[in-house]
């Protein structure tokens, strides 16, 4: 019974109205071996998880299970080697519950041990649909924070941003653009268009485009899924030309090399003019295009400083 | 709140200390057009890294301080807009129409630079 009863680890607040008073030290006076670990009977993934609860909830388990191991006692035993027991815990720990306790235990003695054993049960067939809950809703957060993790490296390994040269980020992008890496992207690039004080910025899509050669949608039944991939590539075109335009802003241009042939189109449709966002048909283009510009850009006094730049560190 | 106006070079420039409210765009607007005649500056740069929000109506005042300027003969260019502010403008769909931009002022002084050059090679 002791161990069933130790793996609830989702433990309610309203459990706690049918609990008496916490005797952590009652515990620990009473029986020290059983239970003092409350995670020892869990799953792997349920020990991460109990120890992200809240201290509070800790001890509301700790306290729960305390009060059942006791009730069970004191249906079981003889109430007064209970009360010693008690007793006992008292004088080694806190000194300060004893009254109240003493108190429990005679209130609990006036119900006699038939009572005890009706409430035991009941709180017995709570715990166990209490414990499929609990289950449950562990099963949630573990996959809600496994998604999150995985979600985070995708964003981290798949959107590297390559100071290529003094000014010059490079973007590789792999893998499908959807919106919202669209939104990831353009996040990002602003910022590191701010950090390292690029003048132009080169996003390469080769590696998109050849994800969406390699697992092209699914045509069931033609009609129907063209209109949602051009909406989605239309929706990815109006955010690279956001990104585009706030680059401009912040006084840096946007190339973008090696678009997929939809999204070349949607861009074009869009009204992408030259200023906003250049394209170029793949990455060595396009960074030939930016380093035309940055030729072109800096002026003749930093010129020499990156001559120096890159002779160093060619 | 005064925005100070200083001379560098052939350069005016403004440094907005914190954001301005509509009344203080228009003084420091007017203040720089005045500047400009006076000065017989060859451009100005506007900085703006510490704001930190841009309204349809800064955007509008500072495209009429570049139209003016221009008039006058002298470039304006604005410099040092923050990511989230560039971010926030281009989708309210606020550009900076005929101003150029620049990532801080070294840059924006390097730009107005790199246009005179040409202007007095295209003079040739």
């Amino acid at each position: 019974m002791q161990p069933r009863t130790g793996r609830v680890t989702a433990s309610s607040a309203e459990q706690m109205s049918l609990g008496l008073s916490s005797t952590r030290s009652g515990e620990s006076g009473e029986s020290p071996g059983t239970g003092v670990t409350p995670a020892a009977p869990l799953a792997p993934g349920a020990v991460e998880l109990a120890a992200a609860t809240t201290t509070a909830s800790a001890d509301a388990l700790a306290r729960r299970r305390a009060r059942r191991s006791w009730a069970e006692r004191a249906a079981d035993d003889s109430l007064g080697r209970t009360a010693r027991g008690r007793r006992g815990g008292d004088a080694a720990g806190a000194a300060s519950t004893g009254s109240l306790e003493a108190h429990i235990a005679r209130a609990l003695a006036a119900l006699g041990p038939a009572a005890l054993r009706a409430y035991a049960d009941a709180l017995s067939d709570r715990l166990t649909t209490d414990r499929a809950a609990g289950v449950a809703r562990l099963a949630v957060l573990l996959r809600d924070r496994l998604v999150h993790a995985l979600r985070e490296t995708l964003r981290a390994l798949a959107m590297p941003i390559v100071p290529l040269r003094e000014r010059l980020l490079l973007v590789p992008v792999s893998g499908p653009l959807d919106r919202a890496r669209a939104r990831d992207l353009t996040d990002a690039l602003l910022y590191a268009v701010h950090a390292h004080r690029a003048r132009v910025v080169v996003v390469d899509l080769a590696e998109v485009a050849r994800a969406d050669a390699a697992a092209p949608t699914p045509v069931h039944d033609g009609g129907a899924d063209a209109p949602a991939e051009t909406a989605g590539t239309q929706n990815v075109a109006s955010h690279l030309l956001h990104a585009a335009r706030a680059t401009r802003l912040l006084g840096a241009s946007l190339i973008v090399s090696g678009p997929p042939p939809t999204l070349a189109q949607a861009l074009t449709q869009l009204g992408a003019d030259a200023r906003a966002l250049r394209i170029a048909p793949d990455l060595s283009a396009g960074v030939r295009e930016a380093e035309r510009m940055l030729d072109h850009i800096v002026p003749t006094h930093a010129i020499a400083q990156v001559a120096r730049w890159s002779t160093t560190n060619v | 709140m005064l925005v100070p106006i200083l001379k560098e070079g052939d350069y005016l420039i403004a440094s907005i200390p914190s954001p301005l409210n509509d009344t203080e765009l228009l003084q420091l607007r007017d203040a720089l057009v005045e500047r400009v005649d006076r000065a017989e500056a060859q451009g100005v740069l506007v900085d703006v890294s510490r704001v930190d929000v841009m309204d349809s109506f800064a955007v509008r005042t500072l495209s009429s301080l570049a139209t003016m300027t221009t008039l006058r003969g002298a470039e304006t260019v604005v410099v040092g807009i923050q990511p989230e502010v560039a971010s926030a403008m281009a989708q309210l769909g606020l550009s900076l129409q005929g101003i150029e931009t620049a990532l801080d002022i070294p840059d924006g002084a390097a730009w107005l630079d790199e246009r005179a050059r040409r202007s007095i090679h295209a003079g040739d």
